[in-house]
Protein backbone atom coordinates (compact mmCIF):
# COMPACT_ATOMS: atom_id res chain seq x y z
CA UNK A 1 0.00 0.00 0.00
CA UNK A 2 1.42 3.38 -0.97
CA UNK A 3 0.97 6.00 1.72
CA UNK A 4 0.31 9.61 0.76
CA UNK A 5 2.17 12.42 2.46
CA UNK A 6 -0.99 13.57 4.18
CA UNK A 7 -1.55 10.06 5.63
CA UNK A 8 2.07 9.90 6.81
CA UNK A 9 1.64 13.30 8.46
CA UNK A 10 -1.54 12.18 10.25
CA UNK A 11 0.11 8.92 11.40
CA UNK A 12 3.14 10.91 12.63
CA UNK A 13 0.89 13.26 14.64
CA UNK A 14 -1.07 10.30 16.11
CA UNK A 15 2.20 8.55 17.02
CA UNK A 16 3.29 11.69 18.86
CA UNK A 17 0.71 10.98 21.61
CA UNK A 18 2.16 7.64 22.88
CA UNK A 19 5.69 8.92 22.20
CA UNK A 20 5.08 11.99 24.36
CA UNK A 21 3.56 9.79 27.08
CA UNK A 22 6.58 7.47 26.99
CA UNK A 23 8.94 10.45 27.08
CA UNK A 24 7.06 11.85 30.09
CA UNK A 25 7.35 8.52 31.94
CA UNK A 26 11.09 8.36 31.23
CA UNK A 27 11.45 11.96 32.38
CA UNK A 28 9.59 11.23 35.64
CA UNK A 29 11.73 8.20 36.38
CA UNK A 30 15.18 9.18 35.13
CA UNK A 31 15.09 12.99 34.78
CA UNK A 32 16.60 14.98 31.90
CA UNK A 33 19.03 12.23 30.93
CA UNK A 34 16.17 9.73 30.80
CA UNK A 35 14.49 11.86 28.16
CA UNK A 36 17.68 11.78 26.10
CA UNK A 37 17.81 7.99 26.37
CA UNK A 38 14.14 7.68 25.39
CA UNK A 39 14.59 9.89 22.31
CA UNK A 40 17.84 8.12 21.42
CA UNK A 41 16.25 4.67 21.53
CA UNK A 42 13.33 5.83 19.45
CA UNK A 43 15.43 7.33 16.67
CA UNK A 44 17.82 4.36 16.68
CA UNK A 45 14.93 1.95 16.08
CA UNK A 46 13.55 4.28 13.40
CA UNK A 47 16.93 4.28 11.62
CA UNK A 48 17.19 0.48 11.87
CA UNK A 49 13.74 0.11 10.34
CA UNK A 50 15.42 0.53 6.92
CA UNK A 51 17.02 -2.90 7.39
CA UNK A 52 13.60 -4.41 6.74
CA UNK A 53 13.06 -2.23 3.69
CA UNK A 54 12.96 1.41 2.60
CA UNK A 55 10.02 2.95 4.48
CA UNK A 56 8.43 6.33 5.29
CA UNK A 57 9.55 6.27 8.95
CA UNK A 58 13.21 5.93 7.91
CA UNK A 59 12.87 8.69 5.31
CA UNK A 60 11.28 10.95 7.93
CA UNK A 61 14.04 10.48 10.51
CA UNK A 62 16.68 10.68 7.78
CA UNK A 63 15.42 14.18 6.96
CA UNK A 64 15.43 15.12 10.64
CA UNK A 65 19.02 13.88 10.87
CA UNK A 66 20.09 15.94 7.84
CA UNK A 67 18.33 19.01 9.22
CA UNK A 68 19.97 18.67 12.63
CA UNK A 69 23.37 18.09 11.00
CA UNK A 70 22.98 21.19 8.80
CA UNK A 71 21.83 23.30 11.76
CA UNK A 72 24.66 22.04 13.94
CA UNK A 73 27.12 22.77 11.11
CA UNK A 74 26.01 26.40 11.05
CA UNK A 75 26.27 26.70 14.84
CA UNK A 76 29.80 25.25 14.78
CA UNK A 77 30.86 27.35 11.75
CA UNK A 78 29.91 30.45 13.70
CA UNK A 79 30.97 29.57 17.24
CA UNK A 80 34.22 27.74 16.46
CA UNK A 81 35.42 29.63 13.39
CA UNK A 82 33.72 32.90 12.50
CA UNK A 83 33.07 34.17 16.01
CA UNK A 84 36.65 33.63 17.23
CA UNK A 85 38.61 34.22 14.02
CA UNK A 86 36.54 36.84 12.25
CA UNK A 87 33.92 38.66 14.36
CA UNK A 88 36.02 39.07 17.51
CA UNK A 89 39.16 40.33 15.71
CA UNK A 90 37.08 42.91 13.82
CA UNK A 91 34.66 44.14 16.48
CA UNK A 92 36.61 43.52 19.68
CA UNK A 93 40.24 43.87 18.63
CA UNK A 94 39.59 46.43 15.86
CA UNK A 95 41.55 44.54 13.22
CA UNK A 96 39.34 45.84 10.42
CA UNK A 97 41.41 44.38 7.60
CA UNK A 98 39.62 41.07 8.27
CA UNK A 99 36.59 42.78 6.72
CA UNK A 100 38.15 42.10 3.31
CA UNK A 101 37.00 38.50 3.57
CA UNK A 102 33.43 39.77 3.19
CA UNK A 103 33.74 40.83 -0.50
CA UNK A 104 35.12 37.38 -1.37
CA UNK A 105 32.22 35.69 0.43
CA UNK A 106 29.71 37.96 -1.33
CA UNK A 107 31.25 37.00 -4.68
CA UNK A 108 30.63 33.32 -3.91
CA UNK A 109 26.89 33.97 -3.64
CA UNK A 110 26.84 35.05 -7.30
CA UNK A 111 26.54 31.33 -8.07
CA UNK A 112 22.78 31.92 -7.97
CA UNK A 113 22.99 34.52 -10.76
CA UNK A 114 22.56 33.03 -14.21
CA UNK A 115 24.42 35.86 -15.96
CA UNK A 116 27.33 36.48 -13.59
CA UNK A 117 27.80 33.09 -11.95
CA UNK A 118 31.48 33.06 -13.03
CA UNK A 119 32.21 35.65 -10.30
CA UNK A 120 31.52 32.94 -7.71
CA UNK A 121 34.65 31.14 -8.93
CA UNK A 122 36.93 33.91 -7.60
CA UNK A 123 36.85 32.85 -3.91
CA UNK A 124 36.96 29.22 -5.00
CA UNK A 125 40.13 29.68 -7.09
CA UNK A 126 41.77 31.50 -4.18
CA UNK A 127 40.97 28.58 -1.86
CA UNK A 128 42.12 26.15 -4.60
CA UNK A 129 45.40 28.07 -4.91
CA UNK A 130 45.99 27.72 -1.18
CA UNK A 131 45.08 24.03 -1.38
CA UNK A 132 47.47 23.51 -4.33
CA UNK A 133 50.23 25.28 -2.37
CA UNK A 134 49.70 23.10 0.68
CA UNK A 135 49.87 19.97 -1.50
CA UNK A 136 53.55 20.73 -2.33
CA UNK A 137 54.46 21.24 1.30
CA UNK A 138 52.32 18.30 2.38
CA UNK A 139 53.96 16.01 -0.16
CA UNK A 140 57.42 16.82 1.15
CA UNK A 141 56.50 16.53 4.83
CA UNK A 142 54.30 13.44 4.45
CA UNK A 143 55.92 11.28 1.76
CA UNK A 144 59.65 11.96 2.06
CA UNK A 145 59.88 10.46 5.60
CA UNK A 146 57.79 7.50 4.40
CA UNK A 147 60.11 6.88 1.43
CA UNK A 148 63.12 7.07 3.75
CA UNK A 149 61.46 4.69 6.23
CA UNK A 150 60.67 2.17 3.46
CA UNK A 151 64.32 1.36 2.82
CA UNK A 152 64.73 -1.12 5.64
CA UNK A 153 67.86 -3.08 6.39
CA UNK A 154 67.97 -6.62 4.97
CA UNK A 155 71.11 -7.74 6.82
CA UNK A 156 70.55 -9.35 10.23
CA UNK A 157 72.82 -8.18 13.05
CA UNK A 158 72.12 -11.17 15.28
CA UNK A 159 71.84 -14.66 13.85
CA UNK A 160 68.81 -15.86 15.84
CA UNK A 161 65.37 -16.61 14.49
CA UNK A 162 63.65 -14.23 16.87
CA UNK A 163 64.44 -10.88 18.44
CA UNK A 164 65.56 -11.26 22.07
CA UNK A 165 62.97 -10.44 24.77
CA UNK A 166 62.28 -7.73 25.80
CA UNK A 167 62.18 -5.68 22.57
CA UNK A 168 65.72 -4.92 21.41
CA UNK A 169 67.25 -1.61 20.42
CA UNK A 170 66.38 -0.30 16.96
CA UNK A 171 69.68 -1.35 15.35
CA UNK A 172 69.39 -5.03 16.40
CA UNK A 173 67.85 -7.12 13.63
CA UNK A 174 67.21 -10.86 13.82
CA UNK A 175 66.89 -13.23 10.84
CA UNK A 176 63.09 -13.17 11.04
CA UNK A 177 63.18 -9.37 11.23
CA UNK A 178 65.31 -9.28 8.06
CA UNK A 179 62.89 -11.65 6.30
CA UNK A 180 59.97 -9.43 7.34
CA UNK A 181 61.82 -6.39 6.00
CA UNK A 182 62.40 -8.22 2.70
CA UNK A 183 58.69 -9.09 2.44
CA UNK A 184 57.85 -5.45 3.24
CA UNK A 185 60.13 -4.24 0.42
CA UNK A 186 58.84 -6.86 -2.05
CA UNK A 187 55.23 -5.87 -1.28
CA UNK A 188 55.99 -2.17 -1.66
CA UNK A 189 57.93 -2.46 -4.91
CA UNK A 190 55.65 -5.08 -6.51
CA UNK A 191 52.51 -3.01 -5.79
CA UNK A 192 54.30 0.06 -7.17
CA UNK A 193 55.22 -2.00 -10.27
CA UNK A 194 51.58 -3.05 -10.68
CA UNK A 195 50.51 0.60 -10.72
CA UNK A 196 53.38 1.77 -12.93
CA UNK A 197 51.74 2.58 -16.25
CA UNK A 198 54.45 4.77 -17.79
CA UNK A 199 55.67 1.81 -19.84
CA UNK A 200 54.02 -1.37 -21.00
CA UNK A 201 54.59 -4.47 -18.86
CA UNK A 202 56.17 -6.41 -21.74
CA UNK A 203 58.68 -8.76 -20.18
CA UNK A 204 57.57 -11.87 -18.36
CA UNK A 205 59.54 -10.89 -15.23
CA UNK A 206 57.80 -7.54 -14.85
CA UNK A 207 54.39 -9.03 -15.59
CA UNK A 208 55.01 -11.74 -12.99
CA UNK A 209 56.28 -9.24 -10.41
CA UNK A 210 53.21 -7.03 -11.00
CA UNK A 211 51.02 -10.13 -10.56
CA UNK A 212 52.70 -10.85 -7.21
CA UNK A 213 51.97 -7.22 -6.31
CA UNK A 214 48.31 -7.79 -7.18
CA UNK A 215 48.11 -10.85 -4.91
CA UNK A 216 49.86 -9.09 -2.04
CA UNK A 217 47.51 -6.16 -2.50
CA UNK A 218 44.57 -8.54 -2.17
CA UNK A 219 45.95 -9.74 1.18
CA UNK A 220 46.27 -6.09 2.20
CA UNK A 221 42.72 -5.31 1.09
CA UNK A 222 41.47 -8.33 3.00
CA UNK A 223 43.20 -7.03 6.13
CA UNK A 224 41.66 -3.59 5.70
CA UNK A 225 38.30 -5.20 5.07
CA UNK A 226 38.61 -7.27 8.25
CA UNK A 227 39.54 -4.29 10.41
CA UNK A 228 36.77 -2.16 8.84
CA UNK A 229 34.21 -4.85 9.70
CA UNK A 230 35.48 -4.88 13.27
CA UNK A 231 35.19 -1.06 13.54
CA UNK A 232 31.64 -1.08 12.22
CA UNK A 233 30.66 -3.96 14.46
CA UNK A 234 32.04 -2.08 17.45
CA UNK A 235 29.56 0.69 16.58
CA UNK A 236 26.77 -1.86 16.21
CA UNK A 237 27.59 -3.46 19.55
CA UNK A 238 27.51 0.00 21.14
CA UNK A 239 24.03 0.60 19.68
CA UNK A 240 22.79 -2.80 20.81
CA UNK A 241 24.11 -2.09 24.31
CA UNK A 242 22.30 1.25 24.25
CA UNK A 243 19.00 -0.28 23.12
CA UNK A 244 19.04 -3.38 25.34
CA UNK A 245 20.69 -2.08 28.50
CA UNK A 246 20.15 1.68 28.63
CA UNK A 247 16.83 1.98 26.82
CA UNK A 248 15.04 -1.27 27.65
CA UNK A 249 16.86 -1.92 30.97
CA UNK A 250 17.24 -5.62 30.16
CA UNK A 251 20.47 -6.01 32.10
CA UNK A 252 22.94 -4.31 34.40
CA UNK A 253 25.09 -1.60 32.85
CA UNK A 254 28.80 -2.38 32.53
CA UNK A 255 30.68 0.19 34.58
CA UNK B 1 48.91 40.83 13.59
CA UNK B 2 49.56 44.28 15.13
CA UNK B 3 49.58 45.96 11.72
CA UNK B 4 45.98 44.87 11.35
CA UNK B 5 44.91 46.87 14.43
CA UNK B 6 44.00 50.19 12.85
CA UNK B 7 40.38 51.08 13.40
CA UNK B 8 38.94 51.94 16.80
CA UNK B 9 35.45 52.56 18.16
CA UNK B 10 32.88 53.67 15.62
CA UNK B 11 35.50 53.80 12.89
CA UNK B 12 34.76 50.11 12.34
CA UNK B 13 31.34 50.95 10.90
CA UNK B 14 32.94 53.45 8.53
CA UNK B 15 35.42 50.75 7.53
CA UNK B 16 32.56 48.30 6.95
CA UNK B 17 30.74 50.84 4.78
CA UNK B 18 33.97 51.50 2.86
CA UNK B 19 34.59 47.80 2.30
CA UNK B 20 31.02 47.27 1.08
CA UNK B 21 31.33 50.28 -1.26
CA UNK B 22 34.58 48.95 -2.72
CA UNK B 23 32.96 45.50 -3.00
CA UNK B 24 30.08 46.86 -5.06
CA UNK B 25 32.47 48.83 -7.29
CA UNK B 26 34.71 45.77 -7.83
CA UNK B 27 31.75 43.49 -8.50
CA UNK B 28 30.31 46.12 -10.87
CA UNK B 29 33.62 46.17 -12.76
CA UNK B 30 33.77 42.37 -12.78
CA UNK B 31 30.33 42.15 -14.38
CA UNK B 32 31.66 44.32 -17.24
CA UNK B 33 34.80 42.21 -17.68
CA UNK B 34 35.08 40.81 -21.24
CA UNK B 35 34.69 37.08 -21.64
CA UNK B 36 38.29 36.70 -22.85
CA UNK B 37 39.74 38.19 -19.65
CA UNK B 38 37.84 36.01 -17.18
CA UNK B 39 40.03 32.93 -17.46
CA UNK B 40 43.33 34.88 -17.24
CA UNK B 41 42.03 36.68 -14.12
CA UNK B 42 41.14 33.38 -12.43
CA UNK B 43 44.52 31.91 -13.46
CA UNK B 44 46.40 34.87 -11.98
CA UNK B 45 44.44 34.64 -8.70
CA UNK B 46 45.05 30.90 -8.30
CA UNK B 47 48.73 31.34 -9.18
CA UNK B 48 49.28 34.16 -6.68
CA UNK B 49 47.54 32.33 -3.83
CA UNK B 50 49.51 29.15 -4.54
CA UNK B 51 52.75 31.11 -5.01
CA UNK B 52 52.65 32.13 -1.36
CA UNK B 53 53.23 28.55 -0.23
CA UNK B 54 55.86 27.96 -2.92
CA UNK B 55 57.79 31.07 -1.82
CA UNK B 56 57.43 30.12 1.83
CA UNK B 57 58.98 26.75 1.02
CA UNK B 58 61.72 27.79 -1.40
CA UNK B 59 62.94 31.11 0.09
CA UNK B 60 66.00 30.85 2.39
CA UNK B 61 65.21 29.97 5.98
CA UNK B 62 66.84 30.24 9.38
CA UNK B 63 66.43 27.75 12.21
CA UNK B 64 64.13 28.75 15.08
CA UNK B 65 63.43 26.90 18.33
CA UNK B 66 59.71 26.02 18.40
CA UNK B 67 58.47 24.05 21.45
CA UNK B 68 61.97 22.63 21.93
CA UNK B 69 62.38 21.61 18.27
CA UNK B 70 64.50 23.42 15.68
CA UNK B 71 62.35 24.28 12.66
CA UNK B 72 63.22 26.20 9.48
CA UNK B 73 61.44 29.56 9.18
CA UNK B 74 61.46 32.67 7.01
CA UNK B 75 59.48 35.92 7.07
CA UNK B 76 56.47 34.23 5.41
CA UNK B 77 56.20 31.30 7.83
CA UNK B 78 54.39 33.26 10.56
CA UNK B 79 51.75 34.43 8.09
CA UNK B 80 50.45 30.88 7.56
CA UNK B 81 48.95 30.33 11.05
CA UNK B 82 48.16 34.00 11.65
CA UNK B 83 46.68 35.17 8.34
CA UNK B 84 46.38 32.50 5.63
CA UNK B 85 44.85 29.66 7.65
CA UNK B 86 42.24 31.84 9.43
CA UNK B 87 41.47 33.52 6.08
CA UNK B 88 40.85 30.17 4.37
CA UNK B 89 38.84 28.87 7.34
CA UNK B 90 36.72 32.05 7.61
CA UNK B 91 36.04 32.04 3.88
CA UNK B 92 35.09 28.35 3.92
CA UNK B 93 32.78 28.96 6.92
CA UNK B 94 31.12 31.88 5.11
CA UNK B 95 30.66 29.66 2.05
CA UNK B 96 28.82 27.16 4.27
CA UNK B 97 25.83 29.47 3.88
CA UNK B 98 25.73 28.60 0.15
CA UNK B 99 24.93 24.97 0.88
CA UNK B 100 22.49 25.87 3.63
CA UNK B 101 20.70 28.36 1.38
CA UNK B 102 20.36 25.77 -1.42
CA UNK B 103 19.09 23.14 1.01
CA UNK B 104 16.52 25.46 2.60
CA UNK B 105 15.38 26.85 -0.75
CA UNK B 106 14.81 23.36 -2.19
CA UNK B 107 12.89 22.02 0.82
CA UNK B 108 10.95 25.25 1.30
CA UNK B 109 9.75 24.99 -2.32
CA UNK B 110 8.79 21.33 -1.67
CA UNK B 111 6.64 22.39 1.28
CA UNK B 112 5.05 25.41 -0.39
CA UNK B 113 4.19 23.47 -3.56
CA UNK B 114 3.25 20.34 -1.57
CA UNK B 115 5.45 18.12 -3.75
CA UNK B 116 5.83 14.44 -2.97
CA UNK B 117 7.62 14.03 0.39
CA UNK B 118 6.81 17.57 1.59
CA UNK B 119 6.26 16.27 5.15
CA UNK B 120 9.88 15.12 5.21
CA UNK B 121 10.99 18.49 3.85
CA UNK B 122 9.03 20.22 6.60
CA UNK B 123 10.71 17.97 9.20
CA UNK B 124 14.10 18.94 7.77
CA UNK B 125 13.31 22.67 7.89
CA UNK B 126 11.97 22.48 11.45
CA UNK B 127 14.95 20.45 12.69
CA UNK B 128 17.47 22.77 10.98
CA UNK B 129 15.81 25.84 12.43
CA UNK B 130 15.45 24.35 15.93
CA UNK B 131 19.10 23.30 16.05
CA UNK B 132 20.23 26.73 14.86
CA UNK B 133 18.00 28.70 17.25
CA UNK B 134 18.73 26.62 20.35
CA UNK B 135 22.38 26.11 19.40
CA UNK B 136 23.06 29.84 19.06
CA UNK B 137 20.95 30.73 22.05
CA UNK B 138 22.58 28.13 24.26
CA UNK B 139 26.13 28.91 23.17
CA UNK B 140 25.72 32.69 23.29
CA UNK B 141 27.29 34.37 26.30
CA UNK B 142 24.07 36.24 27.00
CA UNK B 143 21.93 35.28 29.98
CA UNK B 144 19.42 32.66 28.86
CA UNK B 145 16.86 30.45 30.64
CA UNK B 146 17.94 26.98 31.70
CA UNK B 147 15.33 25.26 29.53
CA UNK B 148 17.16 26.52 26.42
CA UNK B 149 20.22 24.51 27.43
CA UNK B 150 18.01 21.50 28.14
CA UNK B 151 16.31 21.63 24.73
CA UNK B 152 19.70 21.96 23.00
CA UNK B 153 20.98 19.05 25.10
CA UNK B 154 18.00 16.89 24.00
CA UNK B 155 18.41 17.85 20.35
CA UNK B 156 22.15 17.23 20.29
CA UNK B 157 22.78 14.42 22.79
CA UNK B 158 19.36 12.78 22.66
CA UNK B 159 18.53 12.87 18.96
CA UNK B 160 21.50 13.92 16.80
CA UNK B 161 24.28 11.90 18.41
CA UNK B 162 22.19 8.74 18.69
CA UNK B 163 21.07 9.05 15.08
CA UNK B 164 24.68 9.60 14.03
CA UNK B 165 25.82 6.43 15.80
CA UNK B 166 22.86 4.45 14.40
CA UNK B 167 23.52 5.67 10.82
CA UNK B 168 27.19 4.66 10.99
CA UNK B 169 26.44 1.30 12.59
CA UNK B 170 24.06 0.55 9.70
CA UNK B 171 27.18 0.17 7.55
CA UNK B 172 27.96 -3.04 9.47
CA UNK B 173 24.92 -4.69 7.84
CA UNK B 174 25.68 -3.31 4.39
CA UNK B 175 29.33 -4.36 4.59
CA UNK B 176 28.24 -7.91 5.47
CA UNK B 177 25.82 -8.09 2.57
CA UNK B 178 28.44 -6.63 0.20
CA UNK B 179 31.08 -9.10 1.38
CA UNK B 180 28.70 -12.03 0.88
CA UNK B 181 28.20 -10.97 -2.72
CA UNK B 182 31.92 -10.28 -3.24
CA UNK B 183 33.02 -13.66 -1.89
CA UNK B 184 30.62 -15.56 -4.13
CA UNK B 185 33.05 -14.78 -6.95
CA UNK B 186 35.27 -17.85 -6.82
CA UNK B 187 38.74 -16.82 -7.89
CA UNK B 188 42.22 -17.17 -6.44
CA UNK B 189 42.33 -13.45 -5.59
CA UNK B 190 38.91 -13.49 -3.85
CA UNK B 191 40.09 -16.49 -1.83
CA UNK B 192 43.26 -14.82 -0.55
CA UNK B 193 41.29 -11.67 0.20
CA UNK B 194 38.76 -13.66 2.23
CA UNK B 195 41.44 -15.67 4.06
CA UNK B 196 43.33 -12.55 5.01
CA UNK B 197 40.11 -10.81 6.13
CA UNK B 198 39.17 -13.84 8.23
CA UNK B 199 42.56 -13.97 9.97
CA UNK B 200 42.46 -10.24 10.76
CA UNK B 201 38.84 -10.50 11.94
CA UNK B 202 39.71 -13.40 14.24
CA UNK B 203 42.86 -11.69 15.42
CA UNK B 204 40.95 -8.55 16.37
CA UNK B 205 38.04 -10.38 18.01
CA UNK B 206 37.75 -13.80 19.67
CA UNK B 207 40.53 -15.49 17.64
CA UNK B 208 42.77 -15.28 20.66
CA UNK B 209 40.55 -17.88 22.39
CA UNK B 210 41.24 -20.46 19.63
CA UNK B 211 44.99 -20.31 20.10
CA UNK B 212 44.80 -19.51 23.80
CA UNK B 213 46.79 -22.60 24.79
CA UNK B 214 49.72 -21.72 22.54
CA UNK B 215 52.46 -19.94 24.55
CA UNK B 216 52.80 -16.23 23.80
CA UNK B 217 56.62 -16.26 24.03
CA UNK B 218 59.46 -17.60 21.89
CA UNK B 219 58.89 -19.25 18.52
CA UNK B 220 55.56 -20.68 19.69
CA UNK B 221 54.01 -17.21 19.66
CA UNK B 222 54.17 -17.33 15.84
CA UNK B 223 51.34 -19.87 15.93
CA UNK B 224 48.90 -17.53 17.66
CA UNK B 225 46.17 -15.97 15.53
CA UNK B 226 46.73 -12.47 16.85
CA UNK B 227 50.41 -12.73 15.75
CA UNK B 228 49.29 -13.67 12.22
CA UNK B 229 46.77 -10.84 12.24
CA UNK B 230 49.30 -8.19 13.27
CA UNK B 231 51.89 -9.66 10.86
CA UNK B 232 49.47 -9.29 7.94
CA UNK B 233 48.58 -5.76 9.00
CA UNK B 234 52.19 -4.60 9.52
CA UNK B 235 54.18 -6.52 6.92
CA UNK B 236 51.73 -6.94 4.00
CA UNK B 237 48.89 -4.44 4.37
CA UNK B 238 51.00 -1.49 5.48
CA UNK B 239 53.51 -1.48 2.53
CA UNK B 240 50.72 -2.27 0.05
CA UNK B 241 48.75 0.72 1.25
CA UNK B 242 51.90 2.82 1.33
CA UNK B 243 52.55 2.01 -2.34
CA UNK B 244 48.99 3.01 -3.24
CA UNK B 245 49.40 6.14 -1.12
CA UNK B 246 52.56 7.09 -3.04
CA UNK B 247 50.54 6.90 -6.24
CA UNK B 248 47.76 9.00 -4.72
CA UNK B 249 50.33 11.53 -3.49
CA UNK B 250 51.96 11.83 -6.91
CA UNK B 251 48.53 12.19 -8.52
CA UNK B 252 47.64 14.90 -5.98
CA UNK B 253 50.91 16.69 -6.67
CA UNK B 254 50.28 16.63 -10.44
CA UNK B 255 46.71 17.84 -9.86
CA UNK B 256 47.94 20.61 -7.54
CA UNK B 257 50.46 21.71 -10.16
CA UNK B 258 47.79 21.75 -12.87
CA UNK B 259 45.48 23.86 -10.69
CA UNK B 260 48.26 26.21 -9.62
CA UNK B 261 49.39 26.84 -13.20
CA UNK B 262 45.80 27.22 -14.40
CA UNK B 263 46.13 24.31 -16.86
CA UNK B 264 43.24 22.46 -15.26
CA UNK B 265 39.88 22.87 -16.95
CA UNK B 266 36.64 21.57 -15.40
CA UNK B 267 34.37 23.55 -13.11
CA UNK B 268 36.90 26.18 -12.01
CA UNK B 269 38.50 27.27 -15.26
CA UNK B 270 36.09 25.96 -17.88
CA UNK B 271 33.97 28.38 -19.91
Amino acid sequence: MKLTDRTIGIIAVICLIPISFGAYLYYLRFGQNGLNIFLGGLVTLAVYSTLYRENPIYRFVEHIYLGLAAGYGVVIAWSEVLSTQWYDPIFKQHQWLWLWILPLAIMAYFVFSKKHSWISRIPLVILSGFAAGTIFQGFVSQYFPQIQDSFKSLRPTIYTLQNPDPSPAAHILSISGAINNAIFLITLTSVLTYFFFSFEHKTKAIRGYAQVGRWLMMIGFGAIFGSTIMTRFALLVDRMYFILIEWMHLGHPII
Amino acid sequence: MHNWEIAQGNTIWLALAGVLLVTFIVIGLLTKLPLTLRRPLLSVLVFVSGLFYALEYFLPTHMVLDHGVLVPENFLTDLIPNIINPLAQDLSALLFGLGLFSLIRMHFNNVVRQRSGWVNSLALLVSTLSMMVFGFWSRANLHHPQWVDQVYHHLFDGVYQNMDAAMFSLIAFFILSASYRAFRIRSFEASILMTSALIVLLGLSFGGLITDKVPDYGLWSNFRIETWSSWILNIISSPGLRAIDFGVGLGGLAMGLRIWLGIEKGALFGD
